[in-house]
């Protein structure tokens, strides 16, 4: 088979199986159907809105984003703050920025691997051993709202912003208002995000897109 | 259905998935559920792994199901557990290759069979992962691209793509249509290179 071929190919199966992804209503259902049984069994009544941790493998379990109804449902449905929240919180983003700094502190290593095995609450420890560092406040706010305590995770970032001279004020306001979201304080949410909109941050784009969102509901 | 007073047969549990009978479901989930926990567990996972790991394999057999691909040489129950703890041996030799090598040869390890199925349970996840790639970075798309995209795929021509929108021409609609996939194809690839 010719390169041109094998890139042909290649191009035909993407297509085919992005479409796979994008129309697969039915794996849509089995999703919300194994995610109602497991909350009503681990008696958890939350809404369980996070995918995987999307650097896996299994950054292969489908279409959590779309089981939690944004593409299906975006053709008829507005999104709840619930769904809102879910496609833009993204701490994985965050990591990214934060891992560029040096880290030599062994509690917030030790609270970085718990956060990347997925041990928020070990984490979350590990973070409040170290009170001052910043970056293990960042942390505890994105292990409280993996936990979904979205009300408890509101007070490390406000703290992050109130100290206001470092690097992490505009993760730290971005997250608060997401928090904001999902606890449903939507007008705290809106002036937040208003504010973040007009600034020159990375995410003035992702504020006005949720804007905008949030005024269609 | 008293879940614990009745088994299900391997055929029937099949139908079920790919009906997605809740009925089934839960009766799947009462069945497996803890015991891939442990699985999990035991080998360097969370709790929270062990759902992710229950929901992929049950994706995978409906995905099967759905090409009507599978033929069990086995029970379900030997199939789904091979696929649930295959599932999870590739993920933990990915994410921590010091502790998969320590365990790698322990007997529970050993005991799965993979022989009948190794082949196709990776062609399984690799397809998922590629299906998961798409579908996170399709719901970073602006609402727009989403629809058009789904239109496109669900077999919508561009004219009629073109008339959903209110778009002037057919050929704007090509263009539209040409900057969403553009568009994905750019998410993909960053998240790719992440």
């Amino acid at each position: 088979m010719t390169a041109q071929n094998t890139d042909l190919t290649n191009d035909a199966r993407f297509q085919q199986e992005m479409f796979e992804a994008i129309k697969d209503e039915r794996k849509r259902e089995i999703r919300k159907t194994l995610d109602q049984i497991h909350r009503k069994n681990s008696g958890n009544t939350r809404i369980n809105i996070y995918s995987w941790k999307l650097q896996a493998v299994a950054a292969a379990v489908v279409i959590l984003l779309i089981s939690g109804g944004l593409i299906g449902d975006s053709l008829t449905n507005t999104p709840t703050n619930q769904a809102l929240y879910t496609e833009y919180f993204s701490p994985e983003n965050s990591l990214l920025s934060v891992r560029s700094q040096e880290f030599i502190d062994t509690k917030l290593k030790e609270g970085m691997r718990f956060y990347e095995q997925g041990k928020y609450s070990e984490a979350i420890i590990s973070f409040q051993a170290d009170p001052n560092n910043l970056a293990a406040k960042l942390y505890t706010g994105f292990s409280l709202m993996k936990l979904e305590k979205f009300e408890q995770a509101e007070l490390p970032f406000m703290e992050i912003i109130e100290n206001k001279d470092n690097l992490f004020i505009d993760q730290a306001e971005w997250n608060l208002g997401l928090c904001y979201l999902s606890g449903d304080k939507v007008s705290k949410a809106e002036q937040l995000f208003a504010k973040i909109s007009t600034g020159n941050t990375v995410y003035n784009k992702d504020a006005r897109n949720i804007l905008q969102e949030m005024k269609e509901k | 259905m008293n879940r614990t007073a009745r088994e299900i047969t391997s055929n029937k549990i099949l139908k079920g998935i790919i009906e997605n009978d809740h009925e089934v479901m839960e009766y799947i989930y009462e069945k497996y559920f803890e015991s891939i926990k442990g699985f999990v567990v035991r080998h360097g996972g969370t709790r929270d792994d062990a759902w992710d790991i229950f929901q992929d394999g049950i994706i995978a057999i409906y995905e099967q199901l759905k090409n009507k691909e599978l033929v069990l040489k086995n029970t379900f129950h030997t199939y789904f557990f091979t696929i649930c703890k295959y599932t999870w041996l590739k993920v933990l030799r990915d994410k921590d290759k010091r502790y998969y090598e320590q365990i790698e040869s322990s007997k529970e390890i050993e005991q799965i069979n993979l022989k009948d199925y190794k082949l196709e349970i990776d062609e399984l996840i690799e397809k998922e992962k590629r299906i998961k790639l798409y579908s996170n970075n399709f719901s970073k798309l602006s609402k727009e691209c989403q629809k058009l995209l789904k239109l496109l795929s669900l077999g919508h021509s561009t004219q009629e793509i073109a008339d959903s929108f209110n778009y002037k021409s057919v050929g704007f609609a090509y263009k539209k249509r040409r900057i969403c996939k553009e568009r994905l194809v750019k998410l993909i690839d960053q998240d790719v290179i992440k």
